[in-house]
């Protein structure tokens, strides 16, 4: 037993060696990653040396060049140099997990949806930015199921707006997106000034809210970024249309070299393009609201069980609004009026909400023209009631307005 | 012979003497290459040798020492050093040279050693095996005389950081 025991231990003791050499690998040898890259224009020099000796007589020593030397001396050798080119890569990402809700209902200004650019490359770049406002259709998302697929079915009625973080760039390798601050306080450009290489900037697209659209409607939106040159500050840099894969070699100047992946708006769906996109969207949230009034004869003065609509029968009204929508809806009223040849019945209005809200109930003589709480002592001088919902709750919220009329 | 001739002689005497140290016993030419993968005559990939120009992070380069003994005579105990170019990072068991012993420096040249016994410190003073990363300089060492004419090539691999 005991000796079994051992052995188990043992093999605990192995595995976690071996859990613990296999950690320090994958921190000390990160493969593949060149997230630092060497900057551009960087020059390479190499140079070797040869030391030997002739009979026993140590030689000076010979430094090699580009070309071959054989002149003795430290110094009469050359480097062999190639200069570092510009390799081009950035990333767009949407910092959206969801189709963005928050300010996003009828009439709202300044909707915002949010993207990260990351400077890939190896050197300091400008990079051009465009909104491309989706038609309406169904697209292809970043986001978990079922937000994966969506439809767009609206678009901003005003300017699409482009704005660059405030804060400024900052390392893409920890990097803090940025929150939305206002306009006034971003920077409303077209284009990314001077951003280093691994630095990252949060990039917003905001648009404003049409009134007409209901819960759950759809606009997608992507950013597209396009590395142009950099090292000009205050002003966009001339957009890199082309990387150098064409032109002939030269080991002295910077050439360009597209390394960029495939963004989903890409102009080129195949080749690195030097441009990256993302897309985002933006999903109405309001109110859904429907309304239905319901009527029962209740009694007539026959006194008969099947009552009918006859002078003197009273009638009861059910108003109920049902919100099946994303959002509460806030001050609602439920109105009706008091329809000719029927009379109001005393005391006969009762309202209810089902989260907790209590309706203020009240009453009008002159057609809704004024209101008062206090209901008249005549009820033959209603003519409109209505009940006040400070709120009628999401997804199942639902106000009820009861009030009866004798028939006159 | 007057004064001027002389001095003429004297001068091309001069001129010749420098000539004759200037020239040493071994030509060393150092290049710099990129492999590409090129389509041959037959339509087979191929890999071809151009001289590194469109170099991006990532990208291998070969480090290649040409060397030639063009004098009369034998050259005895050659030893190649080269030092790694800043930002490279040299790629294991890259290095090649025909009958040369080779070792690497992981402290900026001071000392060389064969790989399995290179090592460093860390701040704490640690010892750890020696990473390639940490390779510094590399060193053929002949394992035979050059005799006058023999030439060959030393070379290592890195990759741009």
């Amino acid at each position: 037993m005991k000796t079994q025991r051992t052995q188990k231990k043992r093999t605990v003791r192995w595995l976690s060696t071996l859990v613990l050499f296999g950690v320090v690998l994958l921190i000390g040898f990160p493969s593949g990653a060149w997230a630092i890259g060497t900057e551009a224009t960087t020059s390479i020099d190499n140079r070797a040396v040869i030391n030997y000796t002739v009979g026993t007589v140590p030689q000076t020593l010979i430094e090699s060049s580009p070309g071959g030397n054989s002149t003795p001396g430290a110094t009469n050798g050359a480097d062999t140099t190639f200069v570092v080119d510009n390799m081009v890569d950035l990333s767009v990402q949407t910092l959206d997990a969801a189709p963005v809700s928050t300010n996003v209902f009828p009439g709202s200004t300044e909707s915002v949806i949010r993207f990260q650019v990351n400077n890939e490359g190896n050197y300091l770049q400008d990079f051009l930015l465009t909104a491309i406002e989706q038609s309406d259709g169904s697209y292809t998302l970043p986001f978990a199921a079922p937000d994966d697929t969506l439809t767009d079915n609206f678009n901003s009625n005003s300017f699409v707006r482009i704005y660059v973080d405030a804060d400024g760039p900052s390392a893409t390798a920890g990097y803090t997106p940025s929150t939305w601050d206002g306009a006034g306080v971003e920077s409303q450009v077209n284009y990314i000034d001077e951003l280093e290489r691994d630095e990252s900037i949060t990039v917003y697209i905001v648009i404003d809210i049409p009134i007409a659209q209901v819960n759950g409607d759809i606009a997608v939106y992507g950013l597209s970024a396009q590395v142009a040159q950099g090292g000009g500050a205050g002003s966009p840099g001339a957009a890199i249309n082309s990387d150098d894969s064409g032109t002939a070699d030269d080991a002295a100047t910077v050439q360009i070299v597209f390394r960029d992946g495939i963004g989903i708006d890409d102009p080129d769906q195949v080749n690195p393009d030097g441009y990256h996109s993302s897309r985002s969207a933006f999903r109405v949230e309001t109110a859904a609201l429907e309304v239905t009034k319901n009527s029962t004869l209740i009694s007539d003065p026959t006194g008969s069980g099947t009552p009918h609509h006859i002078p003197g029968a009273v009638v009861e009204y059910e108003i109920t609004v049902d919100n099946t929508g994303a959002s509460d809806a806030n001050d609602l009223v439920i109105s009706d009026q008091v329809q000719a040849n029927t009379t109001f019945v005393f005391n006969s209005v009762s309202v209810s909400n089902n989260d907790g809200v209590v309706p203020v109930v009240e009453y009008s003589t002159d057609g809704g023209g004024s209101w008062s709480t206090t209901q008249p002592a005549d009820p033959a001088l209603v003519t409109n009631i209505r009940a006040t919902n400070s709120h009628v709750r999401d997804a199942d919220g639902s106000a009820t307005l009861v009030f009866q009329v004798e028939i006159d | 012979m007057n004064i001027k001739n002389t001095m003429i002689t004297f001068v091309l005497l001069l001129a010749m003497q420098t000539a004759a140290l200037a020239q040493g016993h071994i030509r060393l030419q150092s290049v710099a290459e990129v492999e590409k993968k090129v389509m041959n005559e037959e339509g087979k990939i191929e890999l071809k040798r151009l001289p590194a120009t469109k170099v991006v992070p990532g990208t291998e380069v070969i480090f290649s020492q040409h060397y030639e003994n063009i004098s009369g005579e034998s050259a005895e105990n050659a030893v190649i050093t080269n030092p790694i170019p800043e930002h490279m990072v040299y790629q294991p068991a890259s290095a090649h040279g025909m009958d040369t012993k080779i070792t690497f420096s992981v402290d900026n040249g001071k000392s060389y050693n064969i790989p399995a016994k290179l090592f460093v410190f860390d701040a704490a003073g640690r010892k750890f095996p020696a990473r390639p990363k940490d390779y510094t300089h590399i060193r053929w060492t002949f394992e035979h005389p050059l005799p006058s004419g023999a030439k060959g090539t030393v070379s290592f691999r890195a990759i741009l950081e």
